[in-house]
């Protein structure tokens, strides 16, 4: 098959040529528009989520200090005379640390005893007058008691007295009863029966009624009928033997019943008197106040006595005090001049003996970080952003200054104090430490396991909260691209390296750097380590 | 002489705005991107007036630029129309010229009935086959391809139409000479049959083309991914903010038809005119 004219039949050469130059300067732009694409395009670099303990690399600045420590105090507002070592000088036993001024001294051993002699004239005026009050009270008391039995044997007396006319008037009464006249006359018996009738209704009545009713009635009819002008103007009506008697029955029930009353009122006086003479008893026998005065100013002169001795034993050593270990001089709160206080003068640590480092670590992470230890509840920092530390931590201790090389200890206390600092110690058993200093605890704290962890590079922020840029196959026109597409995520808590995240799976891959900005949607390559 | 001069000025006006939409395309394609905004904000903002300049106040080829160089889609879609036309036609070369010359030289009840059924097929437009086309490629396999395309385009039925017109054109008694010297079926194809109806076959090729470079509905339903969309599918996904990118791609789309119509426009116009049947027996 010939196939040279059928190109000629098809194609004559110059249209040809048009659509072939027309089709290969395209197929050169595409190269071009590649290699331009390629060039414009993001480069990226991606990595996975992981699953690690985030690290907290802490540095706490202590010092090294020996493990016993020492005070050394001094008798309270004395001068110092002389102060021979300061902060941080070594010293050996029976060095000199400071001398009191010997005449401020003097003054304070005649201060102390003038104090202790005022104190033994206050204590003897004190418990003198304590003895006067309690003579005194003593007094108060018998003569109460004694007022009390005089009252008791009058109105005792009085009630007897009341007693016996009562009932001596009783006796008459029941005499007079005994004494009871008969009846001789029918026309007597009837009258006097109707009358003794009406008498012992009137009797009953008064029986009924009260004294004070009866007696009135008694009394306005008795002076009609005893008196002689009735008897004279009525000579019919003359006063027989038994309306005699029972007029003398009522005189004497009247006795009878006076008496009565005033046995009553001699009773109640008597319980009055008693009542009144008892709570004068109670009354003085309250016991007195107890003051305590004595036994405090005596204490007082007790330490008086105390302080009296310090001085003199200082006063013997002519005002010097003196190391009673080898060590160093760790604070020195006096300086010469000064006058001394409770406080220790001085606080020497002891050489011969174990050293530790004393650190505190105030913040461990930013204000900006700690935001985000809120909204999680397993955090591993504390509410002021330091790790969580525990015993035995290993950690590499530098000194300061150099002379000692580094050494790996571990903690061996972990206490918080106030404003969430955390006070780190660790024994240096062993260690070849022989003077303290200022020193360093390299310390790496860690987190608990968090699944999605990714570096801090691949995160951001917007407004409406943090996202990471995660890498997604899109199908485009150019074919399956590696998209960007931005992901929301909630930071659980992060180191100045990496973050842990929620919102992302492990086997997400996501952008850690690009070499320009990137949209959500743009297209993204991604280029190797 | 003065109804020539006016005749030919109503013709040059009419050609005139019969190329208005191609100045337009072009016009766009160099105005700047903020002058575009202004200028159709109407229309994408759904108030006011939009309309066109003649030629922009700021004509300038960062579209171009932008286009030929920063966006590499472009490139993705044209080629991929390119492969689709260009396999189109292949195929339908292949296909529809045997195909014409078996219907032109065998004459016989079911070769009738076949070239009616060819001729019904062709008046059918592709809504109606549409259904039938997309059970066919799901069964085969090929849906969300080139293939899903290009298969039923290789099969149409108009080009065999068209160049069958040019076979029954040729006199009888050349193939009857020929079988004289040649008993071949496929030499009296190749060398007479091909080479005297090739104007046919030129001008059928020339409209598949133009057909098929404007291809939509076919892709649309068919190609699913994206990377395989020819340009008439990504033109609508360019936004409001690329409105310029839409007239440099159109522009540019549209360079290799006007190519080829300005260099083939004698072979179309020849090609055309031969579609009046010739063939009595068949009309």
């Amino acid at each position: 098959m010939k196939w040279k004219p059928l190109n000629r039949i098809f194609f004559r050469n110059r249209q040809f040529h048009a659509i072939s130059v027309f089709l290969v300067g395209m197929a050169v732009m595409t190269v071009i528009s590649r290699a331009a694409d390629s060039f414009m395009i993001p480069q990226v670099q991606i990595t996975s989520p992981e699953t690690m303990k985030l690290q907290y690399p802490l540095e706490i600045q202590g010092r090294v200090v020996p493990e016993n420590q020492y005070a050394v105090y001094c008798p309270e507002n004395l001068r110092i005379g002389q102060v021979q070592v300061q902060k941080n000088d070594i010293v050996a036993k029976g060095d000199l640390l400071f001398s009191a001024d010997p005449k401020d001294l003097q003054d304070n051993i005649r201060k102390t005893e003038q104090e202790m002699e005022k104190l033994k004239l206050q204590i003897a005026d004190l418990k003198s007058s304590q003895n006067s009050q309690t003579r005194q009270h003593e007094l108060d008391l018998n003569r109460a008691q004694e007022d009390y039995d005089d009252t008791a044997a009058e109105s005792e007396a009085a009630v007897t007295a009341a007693y016996l006319e009562l009932e001596q008037a009783q006796n008459e009464l029941a005499l007079h009863e005994s004494q009871k006249p008969e009846e001789t006359l029918n026309s007597q018996k009837s009258a006097p029966k109707a009358d003794t009738l009406n008498s012992q209704e009137n009797s009953s009545d008064s029986q009924e009624n009260s004294p004070a009713e009866s007696s009135p009635d008694s009394q306005e009819n008795s002076p009609a009928e005893d008196s002689p002008d009735s008897q004279e103007n009525n000579p019919a009506e003359t006063e027989s033997p038994l309306e005699a008697w029972n007029r003398k029955r009522e005189e004497l029930e009247d006795i009878c019943r006076e008496k009565q009353k005033c046995c009553e009122e001699a009773v109640a006086a008597r319980n009055k008197s008693l009542k009144a003479a008892a709570r004068q008893i109670e009354d003085a026998s309250l016991p007195l106040t107890e003051d305590h005065t004595a036994d405090l100013l005596q204490a007082d002169l007790e330490n008086q006595n105390r302080t009296l001795q310090e001085l003199k034993e200082l006063s013997q050593a002519e005002g010097s005090v003196y190391a009673q270990y080898d060590g160093q001089i760790l604070e020195c709160s006096i300086s010469t001049g000064s006058i001394t206080s409770p406080e220790p003068a001085i606080i020497l640590g002891d050489f011969s003996q174990s050293f530790r480092f004393e650190g505190t670590l105030n913040e461990a992470v930013s204000e900006e970080d700690m935001s985000y230890q809120n909204s999680s509840s397993e955090s591993s920092l504390n509410d002021t952003g330091i790790p969580l530390l525990e015993e035995n931590m290993e950690g590499i201790l530098r000194m300061q200054d150099g002379g000692i090389p580094e050494k790996s200890v571990k903690i061996t206390g972990v206490s918080q104090e106030e404003g969430g600092a955390c006070r780190i110690t660790a024994d240096l058993d062993g260690q070849e430490i022989s003077r303290s200093g200022e020193a360093v605890l390299d310390l790496t704290g860690e987190s608990r396991i968090w699944p999605c962890c990714v570096p801090l590079s691949a995160l951001h922020s917007r407004e409406s909260g943090d996202f990471v840029i995660k890498v997604t196959e899109s199908p485009t026109i150019l074919g399956l691209c590696s998209t960007a597409e931005y992901v929301p995520v909630t930071v659980l808590e992060k180191n100045s390296e990496y973050a842990a995240v929620e919102g992302l799976s492990p086997t997400d891959q996501i952008i850690v750097t690009a070499s320009k900005a990137i949209k959500e949607g743009d297209r993204i390559r991604i280029i190797e380590d | 002489m003065i109804l020539s001069i006016l005749k030919r000025l109503v013709l040059f006006l009419l050609c005139i705005l019969a190329c208005l939409p191609v100045f337009l395309l072009w016009t766009g394609s160099i105005t700047g991107r903020q002058e575009l905004a202004f200028y159709l904000k109407g229309m994408f903002e759904g108030q006011g007036q939009s309309f066109f300049p003649l030629f922009p106040a700021f004509p300038t080829l960062r579209g171009y630029l932008e286009v030929l160089l920063d966006t590499p889609e472009f490139y993705v879609v044209f080629w991929n129309s390119v492969k689709l036309t260009f396999c189109i036609a292949a195929g339908q070369l292949l296909c529809s010229v045997p195909a014409a010359w078996g219907f032109s030289r065998w004459h016989g009840k079911l070769s009738s009935l076949l070239f009616y059924l060819y001729t019904i097929l062709m008046l059918l437009p592709f809504q109606v086959t549409m259904v039938s086309a997309y059970m066919v490629i799901d069964r085969l396999g090929i849906m969300d391809s080139h293939s899903a395309v290009i298969l039923p385009a290789v099969f149409s039925t108009f080009p065999v139409f068209l160049i069958y017109q040019y076979f029954i054109g040729i006199p009888e008694e050349i193939f009857e000479a020929f079988s004289l010297d040649s008993s071949s079926h496929l030499r009296m194809f190749l060398h007479m049959g091909l080479p005297l109806a090739m104007p046919g076959v030129k001008a059928a090729l020339l409209l598949g083309v133009l057909e098929y470079w404007n291809l939509l509905e076919q892709p649309l339903i068919f190609l699913k991914t994206p990377s395989l969309w020819p340009f008439s599918l990504y033109i609508p996904n360019i936004s409001q903010n690329s409105i310029q990118y839409t007239f440099v791609f159109s522009f540019l789309v549209l360079l290799p038809m006007i190519l080829i119509i300005f260099q083939e426009r004698e072979e179309l116009e020849k090609g055309i005119g031969t579609m009046v049947p010739k063939h009595p027996e068949r009309s």
